[in-house]
């Protein structure tokens, strides 16, 4: 049978339609170039109102548009931004802040001190992460037009990173009055939102700002940036010229290198077990020691580092960002793999015929991971009774209160405070129990009350005596990896998840 | 005929309103938290519960279901609980991707499952067989697979097409069709294999019926039997087989959607699911149990045009 003429005719078509197409389409693969950034997202912008922002990939959406009144550097230290100058008080809790001259916000509105006091006021207010880092800001007092006071209820060690990012991020006032900042962004960032331009969840572009003070900085005239939620998409887009820069992971780096992109880590994530029960309500076991630094004898980091991550990454008994002022590199070497010492340890406890626990863990990405550890806990007696939760935003995380231990993926964080009341205060989300012994009240108490290198000797006495008392198992500190086009350069920036704007430039 | 259209989408809409009112109530018992989806995991039970009132989840779920019922009998979707977005505007305007890639997919797949079936039934022998084999392979394929093949070979190593992105038909036709190209193959590459064999089997079935050997007979010519008689017959059961890929192209389509970077109803559907987004998951149920009622109310249209005894039963 032959096929009919008009259908070879429509075929016809088809395929001269398709021929025309790929001969006319070559310019949006290579729409990215020197004169403008286009960068790959893991996801969307829900909000342009940083009180609802939440921490992430979303701060390179944030950056085009708001400038923060901070800023951190490559290895996350706090300088001046759009206040040029900053000082605490002798007790720590005045924070003055003197603003930069001739600072204006797209709508042409100034920015002043009232600006700075609705903006932290609207911050503490708000859902997202700023609200965390401005709890002990009471009051915000305007000195002058150009000088602006917080006073904070307590010192907070997390308030000068807060205000280098979502707590600082400045929107003009009367965006705010008018209550449209969430779908209209109106900052003082080097960039403008070109909504023509731009589909929402497909694409957005920013064209340089006219008059931005700092423009040397980012030298972009255009940026812009596409949502991919999946990183086969992101990383095809990626090779074919669509954008020029994504967050990766681990096992595209080999296949990365054949293709000509440039590859640059820094330390992330920290993945492995929190004991959370160490009163041992839950599991009588875990509340001795003994039972807990088992536990992290028995795990073989160094052949789960090779096996499980392809050698990505650097083992860890440790908790912190290995930048940050918590770390100490000796407390990797405190609990080798040792099985015999494990059970040494177990029948020291009363466990030496073993024992049973629950470990929860987030389905998905930590999946593969959980039988490997319960392997190795098996081997010295200990039997895991693997609890896979789903959606912990949905109402998981409320599965986890009274289970004795979860695996996750905890990020790491500068200044390590953040860490700290992410998993170590009675209040934290990571700590259900609310478990907390004499030492580490002491030291919460003493920290935010210190500075420079007493307050870093205090971190890394805290670091020691978690490691010590096994409050974790950790089993590795991840690599984040970013892959990019040669045809741009990107300084690395120290427990960030994307690097800042600030941070790319053109290839020299 | 009208009548029959009438009782058909009568029963089509009892079933829509049946299907909704059943998935609305069964989200509100999964215990899933659309307040904490939307302000995450560091809001404080404070803020979650302000945000809780805000939403109206504070409310009996009975009175929160007939509310949203008055507000979509009036066209209104709501406000997505996530983002600050109408939920009839983020479907509106996510519907020509998905709508592109399904009613694409299923052109291919009927065009191209016609032609196979055809010669499948039309050439018995080794050309039968090789085609069966092709066709149970393309079957078995996961589409997801097909896909990420399609865009490593074509889009990555030929660059014959774009690796991700959705042009709008209006910006322009070409790059629409350049764009969407790759993910309607890998979407139809099953409904081509499913139609094929389906059309296959009951064209073999009615060539062997006596009045077609009658038509032989009388010395009508082998394509106008094929194509007039035996294929009118033989088509219903394709029919009912297309309408059902179009369904499943899509739900098939939120995967597709996801390797190629295209932002549709699926991406729209699964970003809702991570965040409890109840407004946007009813707003995309209601949209596709809307199209499947319109789908099979037009295959049933096709049938009773095809066969008018079927309009009375």
């Amino acid at each position: 049978m032959q096929l009919p003429r008009t259908l070879t005719a429509a075929l016809a078509a088809v395929a001269l339609a398709l021929a025309l197409a790929g001969c006319s389409g070559g310019g949006q693969a290579n729409e990215a170039g020197s004169a403008q950034l286009v960068l790959g997202n893991n996801g969307d912008v829900l909000t342009w109102d940083p009180a609802e922002m939440k921490e992430g990939a979303v701060i390179h959406y944030a950056e085009a548009v708001y400038d923060p009144l901070l800023r951190k550097t490559a290895d996350s230290k706090i300088e001046g931004n759009l206040a040029s100058e900053y000082a605490y008080n002798d007790d720590l809790t005045e924070l003055t802040l003197k603003l930069r001259d001739g600072v204006t916000f797209s709508d042409d509105t100034a920015l002043d001190g009232e600006a700075v006091k609705v903006n932290i006021e609207a911050r503490k207010k708000g859902a997202g992460s700023a609200s965390e880092a401005a709890r002990a800001i009471e009051r915000v007092e305007v000195v002058d037009p150009k000088t602006v006071r917080l006073h904070l209820s307590e010192p907070s060690p997390g308030l000068l990173a807060g205000l280098a990012t979502y707590l600082g991020y400045m929107v003009s006032p009367k965006a705010l009055a008018a209550g449209s900042i969430a779908t209209t962004p109106v900052g003082s960032g080097p960039y403008l939102l070109d909504a023509g331009a731009s589909e929402k969840g497909v694409s957005y572009k920013f064209t340089a700002r006219e008059g931005y003070w700092n423009r040397e900085a980012f030298p972009f005239e255009t940026v812009v940036i596409r949502p991919y939620e999946e990183f086969t998409a992101r990383y095809n887009a990626l090779t074919t010229g669509q954008i020029q820069f994504m967050y990766g992971t681990s096992d595209m780096v080999p296949k990365a290198k054949t293709d000509g992109l440039t590859v640059k880590t820094v330390p992330g994530e920290w993945q492995g077990i929190i004991l959370q029960d160490r009163a041992g309500k839950a599991s009588a076991a875990l509340g001795d020691v003994r039972v807990r630094q088992a536990i992290n004898h028995a795990l073989d980091r160094k052949a789960i580092l090779e096996t499980h991550y392809g050698g990505f990454g650097q083992v860890s008994t440790q908790t912190f960002n290995p930048a940050s002022e918590a770390w100490v590199p000796e407390l990797n070497e405190r609990y080798p793999y040792d099985p015999a010492k494990a059970k040494e340890l177990l029948a020291a406890a009363g466990y030496g015929n073993g024992f049973k626990i629950k470990i929860s863990f987030s389905e998905g990405f930590m999946s593969p991971l959980v039988p490997i550890v319960a392997q190795y806990l098996s081997d010295v007696g200990i039997t895991v009774e693997q609890v896979p939760v789903n959606g912990f935003a949905n109402g998981g995380l409320e599965t986890l209160k009274g289970q004795p231990a979860f695996m996750l993926s905890f990020s790491t964080n500068i200044p390590a405070w953040t860490d700290v009341l992410n998993k170590l205060t009675p209040t934290s989300l990571w700590n259900n129990f609310k478990y907390t012994d004499d030492t580490v009240t002491r030291l919460l108490k003493e920290i935010p009350a210190a500075q420079g290198d007493k307050q870093a000797a205090l971190y890394k006495e805290l670091n020691t005596h978690l490691v010590e008392q096994a409050w974790f198992a950790p089993i590795v500190t991840q690599e984040n990896v970013y892959l990019f086009k040669p045809d741009i350069d990107v300084t690395m920036q120290q427990a960030q998840l994307m690097p800042s704007l600030r941070f790319f430039a053109p290839a020299r | 005929m009208l009548g029959f259209i009438g009782r058909r989408l009568a029963t089509g809409l009892l079933l829509a309103f049946t299907v909704v009112t059943g998935m609305f109530f069964f989200l509100m018992l999964t215990g899933s938290d659309p307040a904490r989806g939307a302000l995450g995991l560091y809001a404080t039970e404070e803020q979650v519960a302000v945000k809780r009132a805000q939403l109206g989840l504070d409310r009996p779920v009975v009175q929160q279901y007939l509310d949203w019922l008055g507000h979509v009998a009036r066209g209104d979707l709501g406000v997505s609980s996530a983002q600050n977005a109408d939920v009839m505007d983020l479907i509106v305007s996510r519907l020509p991707v998905t709508v592109s890639l399904a009613l694409g997919a299923v052109l291919v797949a009927a065009v191209l499952g016609v032609v196979l079936g055809l010669l499948a039934a039309t050439r018995p022998g080794t050309f039968d067989r090789a085609l069966q084999v092709v066709m149970v392979l393309g079957f078995s394929l996961p589409n997801f697979w097909v896909a990420i093949i399609l865009a490593l070979v074509f889009a990555v190593r030929l660059g014959w097409f774009p690796a991700t992105g959705y042009v709008h038909l209006g910006d322009s036709p070409s790059g629409w069709l350049w764009s969407i190209t790759l993910p309607i193959i890998a979407l139809s590459i099953g409904s081509i294999a499913a139609i094929a064999q389906q059309l296959r089997n009951s064209v073999i079935t009615v060539n062997g019926q006596a009045y077609v050997r009658t038509l032989r007979s009388r010395g009508l010519s082998q394509r106008h039997i094929l194509l007039v008689h035996v294929l009118r017959n033989a088509s219903p059961p394709a029919l009912t087989m297309l309408s059902l890929q179009f369904i499943a192209a899509m739900s098939g389509a939120a995967i597709i959607e996801r390797v190629f970077g295209l932002q549709g109803i699926g991406a729209v559907a699964i970003n809702a699911s991570g965040n409890s987004d109840i407004p946007v998951i009813m707003g995309v149920l209601l949209f596709t149990v809307l199209v499947v009622v319109l789908v099979n109310l037009t295959v049933d249209i096709l049938y009773a045009a095809l066969n008018p005894k079927v309009r009375n039963a």
